[in-house]
Parts: C-alpha cells; structure tokens; sequence
C-alpha cells in the first residue's frame, strides 16, 4: 500500500507542476503542449525510486504511474484536440437557458463550424485531398479507415459520429 | 507477486474487451455504454475479492483510456463519420455539398438528441428540448471538462 502511496504523491507532484506551468504560460500567452514533459520529469523520479529499492512492487508502481500520466495527458488534451463538441454544447445550452426548441438548437451550429473546419483538418493532415472540388481519401486515411472497420466489425458497432 | 498484480490487471482488461465484443453483439448498440460500466463493475468484484488493489487500478486506468480514448472516440467523431462517407464513394471522390447532404448539422444534432433522449439525460416538454434532473454519464463528462478546462485554462 505503501508503494501505491508514493506513486500518487509522484503523480500529484507532476500533475500540480504541470497545472502551475501550464498557468504560468498561459498568462504570457503561450500555449505549448511541451509541458506534458513534467510526466516525464516524474518517471525519472519513479525510475531512481525504484533503483533505491523504495517499492515493494516496482513493476506494478511504475505500471501504474505511466498509465497515470498517459489518462493525465489524454485529459489535458482532450479541451484542445476535441474542441467545443456539439453534445457538449447543446447541454451547455440547455443548461443555461432551461428550454430550447429544435430550431434553436440548430441555430446553434453553422456548416462552415461543425463541418468545414474537420475537412481542413482532414485535409491538413494528409487523410483525404481536393481535386478539383472533390474530396478524395488517401491511402493515409485509408488506413486509418480500414483500422475503425476492424474495430466497427470486432465490437459491432455499425456507426461512427 | 509483482508480476502476477499487473498481468492481472492486464488479463482483467482483455476480458473487459472480450465481452464488451460479446454482449455488444447480443444488446442494442445505445446501451452499449451502460453494458461496459456493467462489465467493469463485475470484473472490479472479482479483482479486489481475488486480487490486490494494484490490479484494480491498473484495469480501472485501462478502461478510463479505453472507454474515454477509443470508445468515446470512435463513437462520436465527426471527423472520423466525415473520413468514412468519403471513403465510401473511393476513386470517384465526393464534393463538400454532396457530402453535407449526406451527413449535415441535422444528423449530427437528431443523431446527439435521440442519444441524450436514450439515456433519459434530456425530455421532450411541450414541443422543447430541457434537461432532466437525472445525472447521467454525458453530464458527469461535462462537469469534468469543467474542471480540466479550469485547471489548464485557454489563451484568452
């Protein structure tokens, strides 16, 4: 138990530092995913731990801190890789003003938001192209959609988005 | 010892996987989320009866990626709806018109509403949509946003 303590404390300690440094630049209006390195800075300390001999269970300390800090960065991420998400927003909406119709809703969204920044994206990051005012995919992106498939098809889940 | 507590936890999560792939063949795909907290919740029982702490949170970490990471992901992805309606239509390509014909603001919204209406996380009252008083998974996904965007604030 003793073990698991010190883990958290370790995690606590990067996850408090990357909150402050994360503040710190943000005041100087600096937005840099570099700071997901203070998770890094904690495994070095977990590493010289665990060739002290403080663990009871090494493996399974520093298991538990990796899968700690990935879950942290996924986290930290997930506001700026995902954005605003249309869920998220109707519940927003329907959070501050107790009611909303169908069309009030909607009016929430336009095209060029829900749909025409995700084909910049697509297109910025090599998964599909335009020719000639065609969306085409590439053979990135037919990986990655043949790699959905499987999953679709191992856990019968016939639709996405 | 060491060993045994982690490939417990590891072994815990590949039968997570195992059997959400079973069950989701066998329920409807909206409840899918209700069946892998039912899974995880089983599985939770048997580790801390069986096991040690440290297998169950190294499962419990396992799901929270899997579930947050893939699942939520792949589930809810405009991006990746977008890439596969392109996709189906292969060499020919498809332009930004015909492909919002296909998968609009409409469908993405009916598609999210019918999801909350689901999970009884909204109700329709007099022709208006209005929040339930039930707390759900999405709202608790939300409150948690909440606190991350708080705690790693933007660039304003």
């Amino acid at each position: 138990m003793e073990s698991y303590f010190i883990v958290v404390c370790v995690f606590g300690g990067a996850l408090v530092t990357h909150v402050i440094l994360h503040r710190i630049l943000i005041a100087k209006g600096i937005l840099t995913f570099r700071s997901v390195l203070c998770y890094a800075v904690g495994l070095l300390i977990m590493g010289t731990l665990v060739n002290s001999g403080v663990f009871l269970y090494p493996l399974t300390s520093l298991t538990l801190y990796v899968l700690l800090s990935l879950i942290a960065v996924f986290f930290y991420l997930t506001p700026y890789l995902g954005g605003e998400t249309p869920a998220s927003m109707i519940l927003a909406a329907l959070h501050e003003h107790k009611r909303h119709s169908y069309k009030e809703l909607r009016n929430l969204f336009t095209e060029e938001q829900l749909i025409g920044k995700r084909i910049e994206d697509l297109l910025s990051t090599g998964c599909i192209v335009q020719r000639k005012g065609t969306l085409r995919v590439t053979a990135k992106g037919r990986h990655l959609l043949g790699v959905i498939r499987i999953y679709q098809k191992l856990f019968h889940r016939p639709q996405i988005g | 010892m060491d060993i045994f507590i982690v490939l417990s936890g590891f072994s815990a999560f590949a039968l997570f996987l195992f059997l959400h792939a079973v069950i989701s063949r066998l329920t409807p795909a909206e409840a899918a989320i209700y069946w892998l907290i039912r899974i995880y919740v089983v599985l939770v029982i048997v580790l801390l009866v069986w096991f040690d702490i440290g297998s169950f949170a190294i499962y419990t970490f396992l799901c929270i990626l899997y579930v947050f990471g893939v699942f939520g992901v792949i589930e809810a992805s405009i991006t990746l709806r977008l890439l596969a309606e392109i996709g189906k239509c292969g060499k020919i390509g498809i332009t930004p018109s015909e492909l919002t014909d296909r998968y609009g603001i409409d469908t993405i919204i009916n598609q999210r509403l019918k999801r909350f209406l689901d999970s009884r996380e909204i109700e329709i009252d007099r022709g208006a949509y209005r929040l339930s008083r039930r707390l759900s998974y999405f709202m608790l996904r939300e409150y948690f946003l909440e606190v991350l965007r708080w705690m790693f604030p933007r660039v304003s």
